[in-house]
């Protein structure tokens, strides 16, 4: 009798603690875990402001205003004739640039009628779009070339960017 | 956020064409002539937004010391115009077209549009990500 209930007691005492206790704890934890991100979830993501579109305080200080200076007659008419030459001018290199791409557009049409006419596979190769072709980066012109045999000071740069956080 | 549109046999899918510069009004106005030149040409812009402003510290080393010194600081302004589809037959006229017209101090980007690219606008959140790593341990 003893002996029977010796084993009984241990073989109840440790799977007790390794079977039962932690799983139960750990699926506890999870769910609390996941009902948190289930929360967490359900809020709308929020987009970083951009600093471009505030205007800064110090710009809209009503001390600081100032009234526009008064322009004499011949000033306002030379004005005038002035943004007129000037739009007509704008208006030359614009129609030119629309012209320049009609031209161009036309000229590739014609190449691609002519192509299909020679071999269709090669047409089809030809409207194929190309996949080594992105990314595609450009750097603007300067305006003047680069000082030879120019020596950078030293120095490092640092992101001082301010990081939001939800 | 929109549909991605996939590349199909004759044209590219989500572009984002992404002008980058110093100069915020240079920026935003070569901004504004590539959506107004997608319009004329006939090709649709999907979105037109703006990217955070990055500011850059430029520490230069001091002529008598060790000592890093603050020379200035920098803002890199970002603008996207993205294109939900272009020609392969249109692409070639309508990049030469946006080099020859690119100003000073402006970097032109084209390329695809990525699900990372579209999280970069929105602010990070600790806690979340600490929540899912702790669930994935």
């Amino acid at each position: 009798m003893l002996m029977q209930r010796c084993g009984f007691c241990c073989i109840r005492a440790e799977p007790k603690k390794k079977k039962k206790v932690d799983p139960r704890r750990e699926q506890m934890m999870r769910e609390r875990l996941k009902k948190k991100l289930k929360k967490l979830e359900r809020v709308p993501l929020e987009l970083i402001p951009i600093e471009d579109f505030i205007t800064p305080i110090r710009c809209l200080d009503e001390t600081r205003k100032r009234l526009p200076p008064r322009l004499s007659l011949e000033e306002s008419e030379s004005r005038a004739l002035l943004l007129k030459e000037w739009s007509q001018y704008k208006q030359k290199q614009h129609m030119a640039e629309v012209e320049a791409i009609e031209v161009a557009l036309e000229a590739q049409r014609e190449a691609l009628e002519e192509l299909k006419l020679e071999s269709k596979e090669l047409y089809q190769a030809a409207l194929k779009p190309d996949p080594l072709l992105f990314p595609f980066t450009h750097e603007g012109p300067a305006y003047t070339p680069p000082i030879p045999n120019y020596e950078a000071p030293d120095g490092k740069y640092n992101d001082v960017t301010k990081v939001y956080t939800q | 956020m929109k549909q991605m549109v996939s590349a199909t046999d004759t044209a590219y899918g989500t572009l984002n064409v992404k002008v980058s510069g110093y100069d915020m009004t240079v920026v935003e106005h070569y901004s504004q002539y590539i959506h107004n030149l997608c319009n004329r040409l006939g090709i649709q812009v999907a979105e037109s937004y703006a990217l955070p402003t990055k500011s850059t510290e430029v520490m230069l080393m001091q002529e008598q010391g060790n000592k890093m010194y603050v020379d200035a600081v920098l803002k890199t302004h970002e603008r996207v115009v993205q294109l939900s589809s272009l020609n392969t037959s249109l692409c070639p006229i309508f990049v030469d077209v946006l080099l020859k017209n690119q100003p000073e101090g402006v970097q032109l980007l084209v390329k695809e549009h990525t699900e990372a690219d579209f999280q970069t606008r929105f602010k990070a959140r600790p806690e979340l990500e600490g929540l899912i790593a702790q669930i994935n341990q």
